[in-house]
């Protein structure tokens, strides 16, 4: 799916330097899912934006589906992006003035989708994270587990091959966290890849690997047993 | 407690530079145009308001009413009507005077130029209130040959000498006298209508007894009126019995006074404001319009204020909250955000009077009217008071109670903050106001362009370029030489043709008769005269429709004077033009050559032919019948079509009339100029319009400005997601310039209806107007003038913001 060469990200202030990631070496195959780990400001987020070409590598390689997509422009980039990868943020980021259907079809909404099409594939992905009860509803109207939720059912509604996943259990209680991972390991068997990023362990188990990060270096990678 | 509060205010005032600037620049720019207009309203209604006796003095107008079409009124009337209101209401009036205003030819030694000098009866002192510098006032009325002075006067001719004793020698008329001046005082201020009285004489009836039409004719409108009423008449009253008195004092060959002529009396102070001859717009209406547009201006700068405080009042609220927690009672918040608004309004005021003194020079120039902020003027602070207390209230109202009334539980523990709906809808509904104003102003700046223009470039009937009037040809020095004048005029290579006339299209001088169809006075009509003589219709281009043209040399053709002493009254022959074919019901140009109508006085008068109606006389009122005399020694001005440079034509000219008439000034004007002229008030109203609606756009804008930028702030979050999600640069911008076209798309529904209504109205007062159905292209002009602007705004922002990192969004929820 995707290969990280030597891949550093340096950020710049006036007076500070500071890399954010030192030649990090990842693979990832495709329908994988893996869990990246480690302290605050270990660069876990920016490694997440780089896969998710939100942000550019400041040197090294990134080759995602065979393409070295490293020195590309933003235009491209998001060529790329809207076509393979969805997104769940920790804050949920759902737009407070649409309703849980326009959120969820946002995804579709720059890809030259007719709307009749969008609709049904709206309808479908609600039914399936169980939120098509809650469609006409607006975000502040909602749980943060059922916000979450709706943001699942962004990433996945255009059939994206990859799902980053930025602390999607951050904001939620263990039973709500518990309901989220659940889902996406059921994306996960359906094929999807998953990246995510998360401070609990009990929830990086849901992963077959983790990648642990610790100041802008990959520290460990466990491959976790079968169960 | 204050001190706090003053601080929270300035600080926030400094750390919001962009929205601070925009508050106190567009209130002030606003306040600015207001104070500007009030000036001008109060410089415009003060006039005539200053006199001793103000709430008893009148000034007379006059209507001649023969026949069925109406004319205009006449601020200038017969110099015989103020013998009949002596008589007639005696006990009445403690005082009356007409002041006759008359070109004169004014002499010292060698100096000769032309004057405006007034002649007065006595009672003026009892009037009207000079402030004498030097000599005896009184003594200007003891003698027919004293004459008072004005400063302005006075420099003019003496250069700082001491005018007192000096001997002017002035001829007008059958009058050549020399004139003592015996006084010297202040000139009269602008703001009235006798302002222009540069020099006073006594009215010398006995002198002014020829021409007939100076002072003894009641056709005539040749003086201003003024009737001091005594304490406690009821103007009514008089006015009601002055046809009455009308009936006992004229004398018409047929019918009564009242039947010709309808006077009234109105309150001098009034006068200058509430004149109205046609159907024009008076005064007091335009100062209310402008008055309107004040208010407006100064509305779309508080609407600002009151779009991007609300606008901000999220980003305040975790300081409202907080000071909340800290024991704020909601009363003591509103002070503090309403002492906020008053400081952006007291530095928007102070902007606007600096704002003001920059602009004034140029509009008092503009305007043609000494406009100045008097300081010491308590009425002045007394309305900047009131428009501080109102604007700051009424800008800060809103915002102090929609921020102070958030609670606190909610901001500081959800750590987020979503606005009211009615905070949107209310900022919605303020700017689709504001731009609304502005699309109906633009509206109305481009009728009134359109209008003027088409008026100026109307097809007059006749070719008005390359021909200039010398004017005053009938003056005392070379009325008897008008004809051969004319000859040696004729004879200068630069003259193609030419024509004495008693009316040009330059002098705007109306001057009517009434003729019929028969002998009896109801069936009379009032129609325009003019005396020329025969190559008049050639000069100006006129064709002759039906009939023939006059020529000199067919025996009859000339007018015939003295009729009157004749046994047999002689049949005379006129021209008409096609309008008064109509207005005497012939059925064509044709069937009205050879018919015979009568004079007022039963002469009968043949016609002859016919012309194709030309607009020679003001394009400010309909066109009307007119009828054409040959008599040239009744002509007044030469006209002359010139081919190559003017300015060598009038050098030849000012010589040639040198030799006739050594001692009197050529005066001359262009017929091309002089129709322009006439347009000065819509060109003038035309360009203040222009002025304030960019104003109104501008202000406007730069809200919108405003909000666009606050909105994009606040939409960060949802545009980063946006992108995330795929979008585009296009597509961001194309979603926050949408959210801002459909307020100025509203505005245009809500504008169109308004400003065409207004607009109709204000074309209806001119007989010559565009086709109506051009309002519409021109209203959907202003839309997309107002929508470009708009777009332009709001689409820079947005480009700058959906062109950031979404990232950056996000990271920072």
């Amino acid at each position: 799916m995707l290969k990280l060469h030597n891949l550093s990200k340096v950020y710049r202030t006036d007076e500070v330097e500071t890399a954010a990631l030192n030649s990090v070496n990842i693979e990832i195959e495709s329908g994988e899912f893996v869990a990246i780990m480690g302290p605050s400001g270990c660069g876990k987020s920016t490694l997440l934006n780089i896969i998710g070409m939100l942000d550019s590598p400041s040197s090294g390689d990134y080759i995602f589906m065979g393409e070295n997509v490293a020195p590309y422009g933003e235009a491209k980039l998001s060529n790329i992006r809207k076509q393979h990868i969805g997104f769940i943020f920790q804050s949920f980021n759902l737009i407070d003035e649409l309703s849980v259907e326009e959120n969820i079809e946002l995804a579709l909404l720059y890809h030259n989708i007719p709307a009749s099409e969008r609709r049904e594939r709206v309808a479908h992905v609600m039914d399936k994270v169980g939120i098509a009860h809650r469609a006409k509803h607006m975000p502040s109207q909602l749980s943060g587990g059922q916000q979450q939720r709706v943001a699942v059912a962004r990433a996945v509604v255009g059939d994206q091959a990859m799902i980053l996943a930025d602390e999607p259990t951050g904001n939620l209680d263990s039973a709500h966290g518990q309901e989220v991972m659940e889902m996406l390991q059921s994306l996960n068997e359906e094929g999807t890849t998953i990246v995510m990023v998360t401070h609990s362990p009990a929830h990086a188990d849901y992963a077959r690997r983790t990648i642990n990060l610790f100041d802008g270096h990959v520290v460990t990678e466990n491959l976790r047993a079968a169960v | 407690m204050f001190e706090n509060y003053f601080l929270t205010a300035i600080r926030s005032i400094g750390k919001n530079r962009l929205f601070s600037a925009i508050n106190i620049f567009g209130l002030a720019v606003g306040l600015m145009a207001a104070l500007l207009i009030l000036l001008y309203a109060r410089f415009e209604l003060s006039y005539d308001q200053f006199w001793k006796n103000s709430d008893r003095l009148y000034r007379v107008d006059m209507t001649f009413r023969t026949g069925s079409n109406p004319l205009a009124k006449e601020n200038f009337v017969s110099g015989r009507v103020q013998d009949a209101y002596l008589s007639y209401f005696g006990d009445k009036i403690e005082a009356a005077t007409r002041l006759r205003y008359l070109g004169a030819t004014v002499r010292q030694d060698a100096d000769a130029r032309g004057e405006t000098l007034t002649w007065a009866d006595p009672d003026t002192l009892k009037i009207f209130q000079f402030d004498v510098i030097k000599g005896d006032l009184e003594r200007a009325f003891e003698d027919k040959s004293s004459l008072a002075v004005s400063e302005k006067f006075a420099e003019r001719w003496f250069k700082g000498a001491d005018p007192i004793g000096k001997v002017l020698t002035v001829s007008t008329f059958n009058l050549k006298r020399d004139y003592q001046i015996v006084a010297l005082y202040r000139d009269l201020p602008e703001n009235s209508m006798v302002s222009d009285l540069e020099a006073l004489a006594l009215m010398d009836e006995e002198a002014f007894a020829e021409p007939q039409w100076l002072l003894r004719n009641w056709g005539s409108t040749s003086v201003a009126q003024f009737l001091l009423l005594k304490d406690g008449v009821d103007v009514g009253e008089i006015n009601a019995q002055t046809p009455a008195m009308l009936d006992k004092f004229i004398e018409v060959p047929s019918g009564t006074g009242s039947d010709h002529y309808a006077y009234s009396a109105s309150l001098f102070g009034d006068f200058y404001s509430h004149w109205v001859s046609f159907d024009e717009m008076s005064t007091a209406r335009k100062v209310y319009v402008l008055l309107a547009i004040a208010v407006v201006l100064v509305l779309i700068g508080a609407i600002n204020f009151v779009n991007l405080a609300t606008a901000r009042a999220i980003r305040r609220t975790r300081e409202v909250a907080l000071r909340k927690v800290l024991g704020a009672r909601r009363p003591q918040l509103i002070v503090q955000f309403l002492l906020e608004s008053y400081i952006i309004t007291i530095l928007a005021i102070l902007m606007a009077i600096v704002f003001l003194e920059l602009a004034l020079p140029y509009f008092s120039s503009f305007l043609d009217k000494p406009l100045a902020i008097n300081y010491a003027d308590p009425v002045y602070w007394g309305v900047l008071g009131t428009i501080v207390i109102f604007v700051g209230g009424l800008a800060g109202f809103y915002p102090a109670f929609a921020i102070s009334g958030s609670r606190p539980g909610r901001i500081l523990l959800a750590n987020k903050s979503s606005e009211s709906r009615g905070a949107v809808f209310l900022r919605q509904v303020l700017v689709t106001f504001q731009f609304a104003i502005s699309i109906t102003l633009i509206v109305a700046a481009i009728v009134i362009y359109f209008q003027t223009w088409y008026v100026l470039h109307l097809d007059p009937g006749y070719d008005r370029e390359n021909l200039l009037v010398v004017e005053g040809i009938n003056r005392p020095e070379m009325e008897a030489r008008m004809i051969p004048f004319r000859e040696a005029v004729s004879r200068l290579p630069e003259v193609k043709a030419l024509t004495i006339s008693s009316e040009t299209p330059s002098d705007g001088n109306n001057n009517f008769t009434s003729i019929g169809l028969t002998t009896n006075p109801a069936d009379h009509m009032v129609i325009g005269e003019l005396w020329l003589d025969d190559n008049f219709f050639d000069v100006y281009g006129i064709p002759v429709i039906a009939g023939r043209a006059f020529d000199e040399s067919i025996e009859g053709d000339l007018h015939i004077k003295g009729r009157q002493e004749m046994e047999v009254l002689p049949e005379l022959r006129m021209m008409i033009n096609e309008n008064a074919v109509y207005r005497f019901g012939f059925a064509s140009p044709q069937d009205a050559v050879d018919q015979v109508v009568y004079w007022y006085d039963k002469t009968p008068i043949r016609i002859i032919g016919v012309v194709a109606d030309a607009r020679t006389q003001s394009l400010t009122s309909p066109q009307g019948p007119e009828s054409y005399r040959l008599f040239a020694e009744y002509g007044s001005s030469l006209t002359v079509r010139y081919t190559g440079s003017p300015s060598n034509l009038i050098e030849k000219l000012e010589r040639t009339w040198k030799e006739f008439a050594p001692f009197t000034p050529l005066v001359y004007s262009f017929v091309d100029e002089a129709s322009a002229n006439e347009f000065e008030q819509e060109v003038h109203m035309s360009a203040v319009l222009s002025f304030f609606s960019m104003l109104a756009v501008v202000i406007a804008c730069m809200g919108l400005y405003g909000l666009a930028a606050f909105t994009a702030e606040r939409r960060t979050k949802e545009i980063g997601i946006r992108k995330v999600m795929g979008a585009s640069v296009t597509d961001i911008v194309r979603l926050l310039v949408w959210q801002f076209s459909k307020p100025v798309l509203v505005a245009n529904l809500i504008a169109w209806p308004i400003a065409i209504t207004a607009m109709l109205a204000w074309l209806e007062s001119f007989p010559y107007r565009i086709d109506t159905w051009i309002l519409l292209p021109l209203c959907i002009v202003a839309g997309a003038i107002a929508l470009t602007i708009a777009w332009v705004t709001v689409g820079g922002n947005a480009a700058r913001v959906a062109r950031s990192n979404p990232v950056e969004a996000l990271r920072y929820e």
